[in-house]
């Protein structure tokens, strides 16, 4: 489950303060999808960011699983990405000298999964890129690479999934393949949160908001 | 990867993608290392040099009894003072002196056949029990009945090995004629053994001079002398001690030279390959930093990303330290610097290779740490809002 709670954030750029969030607060249910839209600039990657204590809010709570993270200390929070909160970035951040099995299997550095190697084998069937596990990142389609960064995200099985603009990239099969993963993890219980600037017919939203300057316009 | 990705295989694999950074690094290592194992060399085959060319040199202290005049010794006069015999078995036997190869004599000044001479009786170089030392080549064991003739001593009285002089009116055999040292009295000297020759003299137990050569000792040259004034004088408190200064200061000056260059050179080199170990790890890590921001979001502890940079450091720094003592130990061999094949002391081959991965890895630390320290999002910034 994840609350926010009156959350602001503000962030100095280029010598002015930039405020990112304003006053935003809501709650995703555990087996639920919630979408927010907006325009680039408008605050869904510090939304993220902050669900995943990558960074903390100004003023107001995030909550994860009933914590508050605000309580957490850096090597809580590392635990708490490791084993219960995982993003998606939009760039995919895969690791350039590492294989689509290696990258997907990387979270086992921060925490171990059991039978990690035949899961993320199924993972990557799953998500239709078996054939390209010995494959490098730079041997993979756009698509394929964020089929990859999603396989590693569900690695550790996450409670919350933080996806920020999973399609952004990719042409439509890919993204019907990223999107029918994240319902497949919702109806398996996942909180998801997918962040785009687009509307995703697909994905059948239990929420959805709309972020505009860094505030909700409404539900 | 039944059990997951391994830190090593990551590792391994990033070594692999950033070959030139790797490569670089690891000859830089291998250059420090290789340079501290010659220099080592170079320094220890000039002590053995010059511990050489000393001792071909001959003594360069002489121990006399308290209150000798250096005047009357120039003089040859040796009439008076002595010591006790057993003063050169004391010293010896310290085994704590900056000085060894100690020599007793009795000496005396002779007329021969109206030359002049100086009776010397020596007694074989006193050791420390056990001690492997070889005795210097200036230390004479004669035998008794017999005479070694300086050169010039032997050209005046025109003896050859063989012939038979008179000395104090008992009769010795010429054994040697010793090659000329270009100083006085040693080319007029007549060695013979030390308890004939103190017996001869009426002189039982008594010596009046002891010969030896100081170590290599660590003290500034100007507080030399004084130094090993103090140390004998702390085991002999009646004795004046009286060094050949050209001999001692030259080595001790020869010494310092070599070590003043030695410590320069290497920290040149150290210096040179410590900024480049930082330089080569911030430019690893600068480029790695959006992998840095994928660990961290992945839930990776800090201390993980460290060693993950730190294990690679350590990797090609003990690669590197290993072909650098390789190639240091081949370049001393190639120069004829090592007499024996790994004459270098072991524990300097393990102190290199422990050492160096410990030195380059604190090199390495900062900027692994700046960068652990620095704002996640702000490296993963360029995912988009």
């Amino acid at each position: 489950m994840i609350r926010l709670e009156n959350i602001t954030k503000d962030y100095r750029k280029h010598g002015v303060i930039v405020q990112a969030l304003r006053g935003v607060s809501f709650e995703a249910t555990p087996g639920s999808i919630t979408l927010v839209r907006g325009h680039s600039g408008s605050g869904k990657t510090t939304l993220i960011d902050l669900i995943a204590g990558l960074t903390r809010p100004t003023s107001g709570k995030v909550f994860v699983g009933g914590e508050s993270l605000g309580e957490m200390g850096a090597a809580r929070l590392s635990k708490l990405r490791a084993r219960r909160v995982a993003v998606v970035f939009q760039s995919f951040h895969l690791v350039p000298y590492l294989t689509a099995m290696e990258n997907v299997l990387l979270p086992t550095l921060a925490a171990s999964v059991s039978d990690s190697g035949a899961r993320a084998k199924a993972l990557l069937e799953r998500l239709g890129i078996a054939a390209r596990a010995s494959h490098y990142p730079a041997e993979m389609s756009a698509g394929e690479r964020q089929r990859c960064a999603l396989a590693r995200a569900l690695l550790q099985n996450p409670q919350v999934i933080l996806a920020d603009e999973p399609t952004g990239n990719l042409d439509e099969e890919s993204a019907g393949w990223v999107l029918d993963s994240l319902d497949n993890c919702r109806r398996e219980g996942a909180t998801v949160l997918v962040a785009s600037h687009q509307h995703l017919e697909r994905i059948h939203a239990d929420q959805e908001f709309e972020l505009k300057d860094g505030a909700f316009l409404g539900p | 990867m039944r059990h997951g990705l391994s830190s090593l295989r990551l590792v391994l694999r990033e070594m692999q993608r950033s070959k030139m950074n790797t490569l670089l690094s690891l000859i830089v290592v291998a250059l420090a290392t290789g340079v501290w194992v010659a220099m080592l060399a170079v320094g220890q085959a000039s002590e053995d040099v010059t511990r050489k060319m000393m001792k071909d040199m001959g003594f360069n202290l002489m121990i006399t009894p308290k209150g000798t005049d250096p005047a009357r010794l120039q003089m040859l006069d040796f009439s008076k003072d002595d010591m006790p015999e057993e003063y050169v078995t004391r010293l010896a036997e310290h085994g704590n002196l900056p000085a060894e190869h100690f020599v007793g004599k009795l000496q005396k000044r002779v007329e021969l056949q109206g030359e002049t001479a100086v009776l010397t009786g020596v007694m074989a170089e006193a050791a420390r029990t056990g001690s492997k030392v070889k005795p210097m080549p200036t230390a004479y064991e004669v035998k008794p009945g017999e005479v070694y003739l300086a050169s010039a001593i032997a050209q005046r009285l025109g003896m050859q090995p063989g012939a038979s002089v008179i000395i104090e009116g008992r009769t010795f055999s010429v054994a040697k004629v010793l090659p000329s040292v270009g100083a006085m009295p040693e080319d007029i000297r007549i060695f013979a053994e030390l308890h004939e020759v103190q017996s001869l003299l009426n002189r039982a137990g008594r010596i009046n001079a002891i010969d030896a050569l100081s170590c290599q000792c660590d003290v500034p040259i100007g507080e030399l002398m004084a130094f090993l004034e103090k140390k004998i004088r702390e085991v002999l408190p009646d004795v004046e001690v009286t060094a050949y200064k050209s001999i001692l200061l030259a080595r001790h000056q020869q010494r310092s030279m070599v070590h003043l260059m030695g410590l320069m050179t290497l920290s040149l080199v150290m210096t040179a390959a410590g900024a480049a170990v930082w330089g080569l790890t911030y430019q690893n890590v600068h480029n790695r930093r959006y992998e840095i921001g994928v660990f961290r979001a992945l839930g990776i502890p800090g201390w993980k990303i460290a060693a993950l940079f730190l294990g690679k450091i350590i990797l090609y720094s003990a690669t590197g330290a290993a072909v650098g003592c390789f190639a240091g130990w081949r370049v001393a061999q190639a120069l004829n610097l090592l007499e024996g094949a790994m004459s270098l002391p072991a524990g300097t081959y393990s102190m290199a290779l422990l050492a160096t991965p410990a030195v380059a890895a604190l090199l390495g630390l900062p900027p692994i740490l700046s960068r652990l320290m620095s704002d996640p999002v702000e490296v993963l910034g360029d995912r988009g809002a």
